[in-house]
């Protein structure tokens, strides 16, 4: 995988700074970039089709498996879902290969979607995530 | 056999010997078929005072019955010992709901006076939060194993874990624009 077609994976220095939250950012990473491929630990992996404000900003979800949970390894990925935790990122406006780590949403990842507090709180987040430079990180990370 | 998950377990608090050892005994007399019910429990006419330690025998035998129906205990690699956990705490996480239906069972069966049923439903509730706990500990215990075996930055997080992430994920939303930062 060249430099270019690396995903570049940023998130809110708060989730940075919190380990438990950093490794899950850093597996993100991995599994974007097929570093763990075949790790069952991200199921479904898609835009954010329920809420047509957070679509709009490029807001996508992927269902994490927590350790109790059955991770069917004969099904494919999109096909491993769960309504336990959702990690929810952003795909840049100008460049689709920097993505930011936003949220984990939990214990109802789908109720919690619907929460207008969350979804404002995201779309917050989603727009100043919207406002860097891709150059900037992109390069940085060549 | 036993002896692998004994040493694995080592300095930890978890207390899974009760289920180790009762699986020895079941294999030693080959019947692991079955283990009591919790109807055949309460016939045993068994005080409340006594029920928590009664609950969890029915805990540990049929925790133990499914392992030894599935061969999981029978294992002697070391390796295995992350795995083990893995559906000890699956397991114990059907069991506690089993609470529950004891405490449904024992009040449409055994005819308890209101402070009885009060009694039982605390004594119950407490069980459930142990049980919990100690699914909580062997999870963590299991990633700890997995960390030994060079797995490290690969192992899905357990409940403690992600509910601890929604906390720190939720204080980040709640942030000003102006605080939030990229890295």
């Amino acid at each position: 995988m060249s430099s270019s077609d690396k995903y570049v994976v940023l998130t809110t220095s708060s989730l940075n700074s919190d380990p438990t939250t950093k490794k899950l950012v850093d597996d993100f990473r991995d599994y974007k970039n097929n570093i763990i491929p075949n790790f069952p630990l991200f199921g479904r992996d898609t835009p954010f089709t329920e809420n047509k404000q957070l679509e709009l900003s490029n807001i996508c979800k992927v269902h994490i498996f927590k350790d109790s949970e059955l991770y069917d390894m004969n099904k494919s990925q999109n096909s491993n879902t769960t309504d336990a935790i959702h990690l929810v990122y952003c795909e840049h406006y100008q460049n689709p290969k920097l993505l930011s780590v936003i949220a984990v949403l939990s214990p109802d990842a789908h109720k919690s979607a619907r929460d207008s507090n969350t979804i404002d709180a995201i779309l917050k987040t989603a727009e100043k995530f919207h406002s860097l430079d891709p150059a900037k990180y992109l390069n940085k990370s060549a | 056999m036993l002896s692998v998950a004994h040493s694995d377990l080592g300095n930890h608090s978890v207390n899974l010997s009760t289920i180790f050892d009762i699986a020895t005994e079941l294999n030693k007399a080959h019947c692991a078929e079955y283990g009591p019910s919790l109807e055949q429990l309460a016939q045993y006419n068994t005080s409340i005072c006594d029920w928590k330690e009664e609950l969890k025998i029915v805990v540990s035998l049929k925790t133990v019955v499914h392992l030894v129906s599935k061969n999981v205990i029978n294992t002697s690699d070391p390796q295995d010992s992350p795995e083990l956990l893995q559906v000890v705490s699956g397991l114990l996480q059907n069991r506690i709901n089993k609470a529950d239906e004891t405490y449904s069972y024992m009040v449409s069966t055994c005819n308890l006076a209101g402070t009885q049923r009060h009694e039982l439903k605390n004594k119950l509730t407490a069980l459930k939060t142990e049980i919990v706990s100690l699914n909580e500990d062997i999870l963590d215990l299991r990633h700890e194993l997995l960390n030994k075996k060079g797995l490290v930055g690969k192992f899905r997080p357990s409940e403690r874990n992600l509910a601890h992430a929604v906390k720190v994920s939720n204080k980040s939303l709640n942030m000003e624009v102006a605080e939030i930062e990229f890295v």
